[in-house]
């Protein structure tokens, strides 16, 4: 019988979203497939630095920081060609080990990446572990960075006749020339002459930075606070009779399927970060992390009352939206439904959804549960690295002795 | 012979073991006075913190032991007993470092202080009782009488190991201190110093919150204004692309603006208020308007000088030390000259709209603060930003993103009601303006907790009275934490009208919340205000 995988669970990270990954990492890691793969938690403190250890299974490990990291091992991943795992920094020496270094490196088979937002879901850490010749899930560079870049994949996605919203991007640093320069621009795009306008951070993947803006004070205030989140900010029109649908796709090269259709409930209209994350209705308070991260979010599941046709719709255009990207692993792909000329519009994918949308796989048909979900994914991650290790990367030095 | 010394190793051990735990609840306080040997021993001496559970104890132990003096293995039993006795009544007791409300920090300096104090006392405590047992008065009752002593004598080992260790950590804080000089010297930041009695922290971050929206802005975090604490700021967080640097001065006594003037030598400056604020460190107000001068007089003469002009300490200032630009900021213009006011302040839950004055225009704007302290810091920024070549509009936009910081007059839910957060407040004008707000606010019963107002000096007692007073006209019930202020503010609420059925009292804070929470207790809508939240140190006695 061959050896169990060492499979690196990677979350944390520099993101807004650090916390939710937290959760994200420690469903999955719960559900692992023990039998074939041993996990090794591996989290990105807020200041950027790598840790090992069991500590970090334990959610009491998170309230101590950021003091708790002297309990857990700094390691790093050196993106040189042929890594074979993490590096252990500063290896720490036990009272009784008299000097003596456990391990150099902490063998790595596959990095499964658990990260949401910045740094973790747009591409950075992709290209590190490309450097590296590392296994690891999910999308590669390109479909990453695109993905997080709401304006850029709008305009990819509308090529390809997935019908979006009109949207208008604007630049801090001119804002910050002239306000009234810029609500100038935003008004003759068209699409945006009316208020009120929703303006959100074009490279954020959590609700972070939204607002809507109703008169022109209330749209400066929202540019500036999406300023403080994001270099670019997208202003949208404010669909009044709003519904939103959410599909997960799964897939490869190979093929695709996607999820049932989950609707989520809204209270205000918008999902703010708290309505998505914190909200606690009072009538059951779990601690359970199986029902933390966006596994907690109110929301009808396949719908009933919904338009077979707008539900088929959004299956279609999710499945197009993943493939046209090149997208792999699991993404969740978000639309909005304007209820009064029930017309449906891609509104944003993510490619590293909160909880993988595990929740809605268990109620998909055929059922996937999250177990076989990630079996999937890894394998996908495997055959993926297989065909890149098959490709040629030199032709000699040939041109500079010719 | 070996009778004496088997009671000596039992007396000994157990009352090391004893110090072992109990000094550390004596560090506690000893770090929240700054590591001062002064103001912890007027702490030691004033609250009359001294051990009693210890000490009742030994003088137990060395009784019974007197009374079977006969039998000597009663003696060691007695001896035996008592010092399970005395260990238990120390580690029996909360943790200093898992509980209270200022947790003590085992930092590199405090636990090396810690150790060594241990060092010290064992030491001692064998040194003693052996002379003692070898000079033949070895008896268990004399033993256990001299550890008595030995147990009073707690905070005493903590201050020499502190003095002791004192040169090696000055110049480890040289060291750090010149190297943060460097860094400052190397990538020069426009440096902006605020200081002032109250609202220098909240108008900080204010400040910072508003300058990061436009640039890359430091800004010492939380309520960090001491050297070694600014120190540890720049070293580790001061990067090369931020252009400006806000600093928080911190005056405990006269010269110590300067100094931190001295270690990031201010553009501009910005003075808040000139108050009553620990009155009882600077002996007199005098003293305190002098000690915040140090502030404009280390400016340069065309640098920039902003003090809010309803408060006439700071107004004062302004005249007294010009510089090339020199504004007035505030809420009153009819006080006297201002060159930004604010105007047409409208409170509701959601916040507060208002009109911004700035050279001969009125902006319109929104802000999620609350309370007239708030709003003065917030024009107190304002004014910095556009005296800084900010432009206005972008500002105001600003305006509308700021969140006001926990504990600083903010108001978050609880269940149906809300909890009204000022418990970081301690001045007389903020504990009357945060009542203003409470009694703004629509719902059901208006509730305040508070431990009253410190460090006033002589005028402690009126200045709680006062607001005592005022709470009574708007508040249901009023609930009071501690003893340093009961009698004032008692005092106050009776005159005020308040019936006698409508105040609580509670030895402390979390006695207090506990029976806010309760369901027993608890109301629809409750509105509840909780005013400066003390330090442990003020709350109803330690005891040891």
């Amino acid at each position: 019988m061959s050896k169990k995988k060492n499979i690196a669970v990677l979350f944390g990270g520099r993101s807004v979203e650090h916390e939710i990954s937290v959760i994200t990492a420690l469903q999955l890691i719960n559900v692992l497939d023990v039998t074939q793969y041993n996990p090794v938690p591996v989290y990105i403190a807020q200041s950027g630095r790598w840790y090992v250890g069991d500590r970090l299974l334990e959610k009491s490990f998170y309230r101590g920081l950021p003091g708790a990291v002297r309990e857990v091992q700094e390691v790093a991943l050196i993106p040189i060609a042929g890594s074979k795992g993490l590096t252990v920094i500063n290896p720490k020496r036990g009272l009784w080990s008299f000097g003596r270094v456990a391990e150099e490196i902490v063998p790595i088979d596959v990095y499964f990446l658990a990260f949401h937002g910045t740094f973790g879901e747009d591409g950075c850490i992709q290209g590190m572990l490309e450097m590296a010749d590392a296994t690891y899930t999910g999308c590669t560079v390109l479909p990453a960075a695109l993905g997080m870049n709401k304006y850029k994949c709008k305009k990819v996605l509308a090529a390809v006749g997935i019908p979006v919203l009109p949207a208008g991007l604007v630049d801090r640093s001119i804002a910050q020339q002239s306000l009234s320069q810029v609500r100038e621009q935003i008004f003759a795009t068209p699409g945006l002459e009316q208020l009120p306008l929703f303006v959100k951070p074009c490279n954020l993947g959590s609700s972070i930075g939204i607002g809507v803006a109703t008169d022109e004070a209330s749209l400066n205030g929202c540019l500036v606070n999406t300023f403080r989140y994001d270099s670019q900010a997208i202003v949208e029109p404010c669909v009044k009779d709003i519904m939103e649908i959410n599909v997960s796709v799964v897939g490869d090269a190979d093929g695709v399927t996607a999820s049932v259709v989950e609707m989520p409930v809204s209270l205000s209209g918008v999902l703010t970060y708290e309505e998505k994350y914190l909200r606690d209705d009072g009538a059951k308070k779990n601690s359970d992390s199986d029902a933390q991260g966006m596994a907690n979010l109110a929301r009808i599941i396949d719908p009933p009352d919904l338009d077979p046709a707008l539900k088929q719709a959004g299956i279609d255009y999710a499945k197009k939206a993943f493939q046209t990207l090149g997208c792999s692993g699991v993404s969740r792909i978000d639309f909005i439904i304007d209820g009064s000329t029930k017309q449906l519009y891609f509104n944003e994918i993510n490619t590293l959804p909160g909880s993988l949308s595990f929740y809605l796989w268990m109620k998909s048909q055929p059922k996937v549960v999250y177990t076989e979900l990630l079996n999937r994914i890894i394998q996908q991650a495997e055959k993926r690295q297989g065909t890149k290790l098959s490709l040629k990367r030199q032709e000699g030095m040939r041109a500079l002795f010719k | 012979m070996s009778f004496p010394f088997l009671i000596l190793a039992i007396v000994a051990s157990s009352v090391i073991l004893f110090y072992v735990r109990r000094s550390l609840r004596y560090l506690q306080f000893f770090q929240q006075e700054e590591y001062n040997s002064q103001r912890f021993v007027n702490w030691w001496l004033e609250k009359r913190a001294f051990d009693t559970r210890g000490s009742l104890v030994a003088l137990i132990t060395g009784g019974i032991s007197m009374a079977v003096a006969a039998y000597l293995w009663g003696t060691v039993a007695v001896s035996l007993l008592g010092g399970m006795v005395l260990i238990a009544a120390a580690w029996t007791e909360d943790d200093p470092r898992k509980v209270g409300k200022i947790k003590l920090n085992m930092t590199d300096r405090l636990t090396a202080i810690y150790q060594l104090s241990i060092a010290l006392y064992s030491l001692v405590v064998i040194g003693i009782l052996t002379l003692i047992v070898c000079f033949g008065f070895g008896a268990a009752p004399i033993l256990w009488l001299v550890t008595l002593t030995l147990i009073q004598s707690t905070p005493l080992w903590i201050m020499l190991a502190n003095a002791m260790l004192w040169p090696a950590e000055e110049k480890k804080q040289q060291a750090f201190l010149s190297e943060a000089k460097e860094i400052l010297a190397d990538y020069d930041p426009y440096v902006i110093g605020i200081t002032g009695s109250y609202g220098k922290t909240s108008t900080k971050a204010i400040l910072g919150s508003l300058l990061e929206a436009i640039e890359p802005t430091f800004w010492t975090p939380g309520s960090i204004n001491t050297e070694m604490g600014i120190t540890r700021q720049i070293r580790e967080n001061l990067k090369r692309q931020q252009r400006l640097a806000i600093i928080e001065m911190g005056a405990y006594q006269m010269g110590s603006i300067s100094k931190l003037c001295r270690l990031t030598p201010p553009d501009a400056g910005l003075v808040t208020a000139v108050g009553v604020m620990h009155l009882e460190r600077f002996g007199g107000a005098e003293n305190i308007y002098k000690a915040k001068c140090e502030l404009p007089k280390a400016l340069p003469a065309e640098g920039l000088l902003v003090c809010n002009g309803d408060n006439p300490g700071a107004r004062q200032m302004a005249t007294d030390c010009p510089k090339a630009r020199t504004l007035l900021y505030g809420l009153e213009p009819n006080l006297g000259h201002l060159d930004c006011w604010m105007s047409d302040i409208v409170a509701t839950m959601q916040g507060t709209t208002f009109n911004l004055h700035w050279q001969e225009q009125i902006y319109p704007g929104f802000t999620k603060l609350l309370g007239v302290p708030m709003l003065s810091n917030l024009v107190g920024a304002f004014a910095m930003c556009c005296a800084l070549g900010k432009s206005p509009e972008y500002v105001m936009a600003a305006i509308r993103s700021i969140e006001p910081a926990n504990n600083r007059l903010n108001l978050r839910k609880n269940g149906d009601g809300f909890i009204l957060d000022d418990s970081y407040n301690s001045n007389p004008i903020g504990f009357v303006s945060a009542l203003e707000v409470l009694g703004t606010l629509a719902g059901g019963r208006k509730i305040l907790m508070t431990p009253g107002m410190v460090e006033l000096g002589e005028i402690q007692a009126a200045e709680n009275r006062q607001a005592a007073l005022k709470a009574a006209e708007i508040c249901d019930l009023v609930i009071l934490v501690g003893d340093t202020n009961r009698a004032a503010l008692r005092s106050g609420l009776n005159d005020g009208g308040l019936p006698a059925a409508q105040i609580l009292e509670f030895d402390n804070r979390d006695l207090a919340l506990a029976h806010l929470m309760d369901a027993k207790f608890r109301q629809p809508g409750d509105l509840i205000l909780i005013e400066n939240d003390l330090p442990d140190l003020y709350e109803a006695e330690a005891k040891f």
